[in-house]
């Protein structure tokens, strides 16, 4: 110590205690350098300066509690469980270190943040002094050392002085203070800005309690996170769907420089990440965003890369940040921010550490959950998509706004006359059928845009049925609806109907399910008013071989064809029953439908018993497709009352059938008793082995697993059985081959009329007979292709508004169809395959 | 109506407020329509089958007549 100094310790207006006051002063007089401003973000600091304190103890495991509370005087306390403020005596300052914590910026001792080993951020680095400096009054009650202490002070002065109270077995600080509205313009406390940084605290400070409670509304609330940051990551996704379930995190060290992150994607769009260095929010980065975003960035890229999942695309570090939810936390000793209010942390020795902890731990991540890596890495993809979507579909937009009629598709043909009254457009799939439509057409009215819908790859041998990608934008510019607009203005079309015309089969039917969709999903506006229709062609050319310079006829589906064929072969045409025996065995008593006595079938009969046949048909094969023979099945396992059984049962390797569900449940439940042992039901599994095996019986099943097949077209054959029984006298035996009799086939069924007699063997084949019967004076012929009219043909059956068909698309048909389109695009390959093969049996249904 | 309630491109349910009346219909918004106008841009929405006899008949012919 100098001279002048003990001489002035000496007086009572010492050097030490001028300078203490010009401390408390010097903070009243400029509080902004101190606490960041005197708005309500200086009056909240005033808080977090006492309640980093405690967090401080927390940090070096003296503290577990935090309480805040508002008082109704707006005065706030925050008390904890800590080791509380030391009382004793400072002998160089002749004060308590109560005292001087409170008083004197700096403050040494125990209370200056260098003496701990982890810290929050020290807020404003002049402790408590600056909360006691701008208070109209604070009261602290210290535990510790076995009693309770009081000291009070008024704006930063002591007012009463350090006094030890009762004892006490506690340890801990309470601090009260009311913010001086000689500082502060606004003094109120708001409960919101208090709430989300004690939860931000209560996040970083894994386990910390801290609660808050206000006097003047009787809001409260209680912060406590045992999981810490994977906590205020899934609490800041709480309102998203994260994408994956785990909260990813990564932390380690780097020299001086610690780390600690989690992350979680959802399925949004928005990036939230939160930054923090040493328990500050950084509401603006700074290098440790920096470096997390760089190494995010360059590891999803390079796994994205190697796995093969970004196609041609090049997702950002801004795609791969779209839904992320991240805390990106680092400590380190000397944090130094870009401003005073320190929302950007500018060290740059955490850029290097962030980037490389984070890159190593993700890469580490990644490898061990590639199916979660898979899912982010879509993520980006899609959110890459969208950036270029967005660009392309203003290009298209912008591009068609510049464009006259010389803008138009190379491939249109167009009309002349564009009266929304009269014009058409005409969708055509193929160039060929486009040609030929070309030719046929009232070039006046009807514009035409072909289509290539069918691509064939030769080399992989595959058939890609697709609406190519000139072709999207040749739809809007031709039809004049340009894409993604705000509202679809429809009256502005080029054309009053949009006419789509495709073949007659499933690939037909395929591109006009890709149409529908497309027009569904972009052009809904067209279809909604009623402008989409689908051209009806034909499916055959019928000639009758008599008569001569006739003009063909022609029929719109297979069916009518077929219907039509029947109803000319059953012109005059009986049936003859010859006597034969029955097949069916003994068990089938009363319908085992022997014959003794011929009997014959009228027309009129005849073409009823026809129209309970056919229908049969379509079921009876399917059964035999299964590998299921309708004459073993008849034969074997025909029902008492001579119907087919519906249930198919495996016992192991053995084969069962029963007419009913409930027969089956019986016959489980016996075996079950008899074995004792509880039985595995596995259909599924059958169902699949069964899959185009030829023969079912005999096949081993090792494991005695019980598989059961429910046959449902079953249901529909018997029920036309029973008709044939009660209406017709005629059973299931009359659907079988009789065996070969004296090495010769036998026919016991004729049908006969007035040119011919046509013997069959089974009423199985009467309708088909009965149809080619009905062919023999006619040549008919089934377009496979539009292409395959020429186009006068073309224009007469499909174009000419006189005598085509048109079906006018409703909202509900594009609906179905783009549902349908759902199926056949999903992302589950299996069930794609199984509808397609289902379906592409029967065609029908693929048909709008 | 049957009417898809997933989105289709990001096949979350679709918010109450698109409906059937709404332009976005049946997207959830208007990026993911412009998700999906790019995938029919790009031809991402193709259906490929294995090829059967006759589309490769098919193929070879119009081969041939390309190259007359």
């Amino acid at each position: 110590m100098s001279e002048e100094q003990q001489n002035a310790s000496g007086d009572d207006y010492g050097a030490d205690k001028i300078q203490h006051l010009e401390g408390i002063e010097g903070i009243r007089h400029r509080p902004a350098m101190y606490i960041g401003g005197t708005d309500l973000v200086g009056l909240h600091h005033l808080v977090w300066e006492v309640s980093d304190n405690v967090l401080d103890e927390y940090s070096n495991g003296y503290a577990t509690t935090a309480n805040v509370q508002i008082n109704g005087d707006g005065s706030i306390t925050v008390s904890d469980d800590g080791r509380g403020i030391p009382v004793g005596m400072m002998k160089d300052k002749g004060k308590s270190a109560l005292e001087v914590v409170f008083t004197e910026i700096h403050a040494g001792g125990k209370f200056d943040r260098k003496a701990y080993a982890v810290g929050t951020g020290g807020l404003h680095g002049v402790g408590i002094t600056a909360v006691n400096a701008c208070s109209e009054w604070v009261e602290v009650v210290v535990k510790r050392e076995g009693f309770e202490w009081t000291m009070e002070f008024s704006r930063g002065r002591v007012t009463e002085d350090l006094k030890k109270g009762p004892a006490t077995n506690q340890t801990g600080t309470t601090v009260t203070f009311k913010p001086d509205p000689q500082i502060f313009p606004n003094t109120t406390f708001n409960y919101d800005t208090i709430h989300k940084k004690l939860q931000d605290s209560a996040f970083l400070n894994a386990g910390v309690r801290i609660q808050l409670h206000d006097e003047r509304s009787g809001q409260s609330d209680t912060f406590h996170y045992e999981d810490g940051l994977a906590e205020f990551v899934k609490w800041i996704n709480r309102t998203e769907n994260p994408i994956h379930s785990d909260v990813i995190r990564l932390s380690g060290a780097q020299e001086t420089t610690e780390v600690d992150v989690a992350l979680q994607w959802n399925d949004g769009y928005s990036e939230t990440v939160r930054c923090f260095a040493n328990g500050i929010s950084n509401s603006e980065g700074g290098t440790h965003f920096s470096g997390f975003k760089t190494a995010l960035t360059r590891v999803l890229n390079s796994y994205g890369k190697r796995e093969n999942l970004f196609k041609d695309m090049n997702p950002s570090g801004d795609d791969f940040r779209e839904g992320l939810a991240a805390v990106v936390t680092c400590r380190i000793p000397n944090p130094q921010f870009e401003s005073q209010t320190k929302i950007k942390l500018t060290n740059p020795e955490v850029e290097g550490a962030m980037n490389s902890i984070v890159g190593e731990g993700l890469t580490k991540y990644l490898e061990e959950n590639p199916q979660i890596a898979k899912m982010i890495c879509q993520k980006g993809l899609r959110a890459a998509e969208a950036r270029e979507a967005a660009k392309k579909a203003r290009d298209l937009a912008r591009d068609k706004g510049k464009v006259g009629t010389g803008g138009l598709p190379e491939k249109l043909r167009d009309c002349r006359n564009h009266s929304l009254d009269v014009s058409e457009l005409y969708l055509v799939e193929g160039d060929s059928a486009g040609g030929s439509a070309d030719t046929g057409r009232d070039s006046g009215t009807q514009a035409i845009l072909p289509l290539r819908g069918k691509i064939l790859n030769v080399e992989k041998a595959q058939l890609i049925k697709v609406l190519a990608n000139k072709e999207v934008a040749a739809l809007f510019k031709a039809i004049g609806i340009p894409p993604v607009a705000e509202e679809q203005d429809v009256s502005r079309r080029r054309y009053g109907k949009i006419i789509l015309m495709t073949d007659a089969d499933v690939d037909g039917s395929h591109i006009r399910t890709l149409l529908l969709t497309f027009l569904f999903r972009h052009m809904r506006e067209l279809v909604k008013q009623g402008a989409v229709y689908v051209a009806q062609p034909p499916l055959y050319r019928v000639l009758s071989k008599t008569r001569r310079n006739q003009k063909p006829r022609y029929v719109q589906t297979h069916e009518e064809m077929m219907s039509e064929l029947l109803s000319l072969g059953l012109q005059g045409a009986e049936l003859r029953l010859l006597p034969r025996e029955s097949l069916l065995s003994e068990q089938v008593a009363e319908h085992r439908g022997a014959r003794e006595e011929e009997r014959v079938f009228s027309t009129e009969d005849l073409a009823k018993l026809a129209t309970i046949l056919a229908p049969m048909d379509d079921p009876i094969e399917a059964i035999e497709r299964r590998g299921i023979s309708l004459r073993r099945l008849a034969m074997e396992h025909a029902t008492a009352d001579g119907l087919l059984p519906r249930y198919q049962v495996f016992l192991g390797a053995d084969e069962h059938w029963f007419g009913s569900k409930q027969e089956v449940d019986a016959f489980l439940a016996e075996q079950q008793e008899k074995t004792g042992q509880e039985l595995r039901i596995d259909d599924a599994a059958r169902a699949a082995s069964t899959e185009g095996s030829e023969e079912q019986d005999g096949e081993a099943n090792p494991a005695p697993v019980v598989t059961v097949t429910d046959l449902h077209g079953i249901r529909s054959v018997n029920d036309a059985l029973r008709t044939l029984q009660t209406e017709y006298g005629l059973s299931l035996n009359d659907l079988l081959i009789p065996p070969v009799k004296n090495a010769e086939q036998v026919y016991p069924y004729l049908i006969e009329n007035k040119d011919a007699q046509k013997p069959i063997q089974s009423l199985r084949n009467l309708v088909g007979t009965l149809r080619d019967q009905g062919a023999k004076g006619l040549t008919y012929t089934r377009f496979k292709g539009l292409g395959e009219m020429n186009p006068d043909e073309l224009f007469e059956t499909a174009m000419d508004p006189e005598s085509r068909v048109l079906k006018k698309i409703t909202l509900e048909d594009a609906a179905a169809a783009e549902e349908i389109f759902r199926v056949l695009m999903g992302d589950h390959v299996e069930p794609r395959r199984e509808f397609i093969e289902k379906h592409a049996l029967d065609v029908k249904d693929l048909d709008v | 109506m049957i009417r898809p309630m997933t989105c289709p491109t990001c096949e979350k349910e679709l918010p109450v407020e698109i409906n059937g009346e709404s332009n976005l219909f049946p997207f959830c918004s208007k990026r993911c329509k412009e998700i999906d106008l790019l995938r029919w841009m790009k031809g991402e929405y193709a259906l490929v089958e294995p090829m059967t006899i006759d589309d490769l008949l098919q193929a070879e012919q119009q081969q041939e007549w390309e190259s007359e």
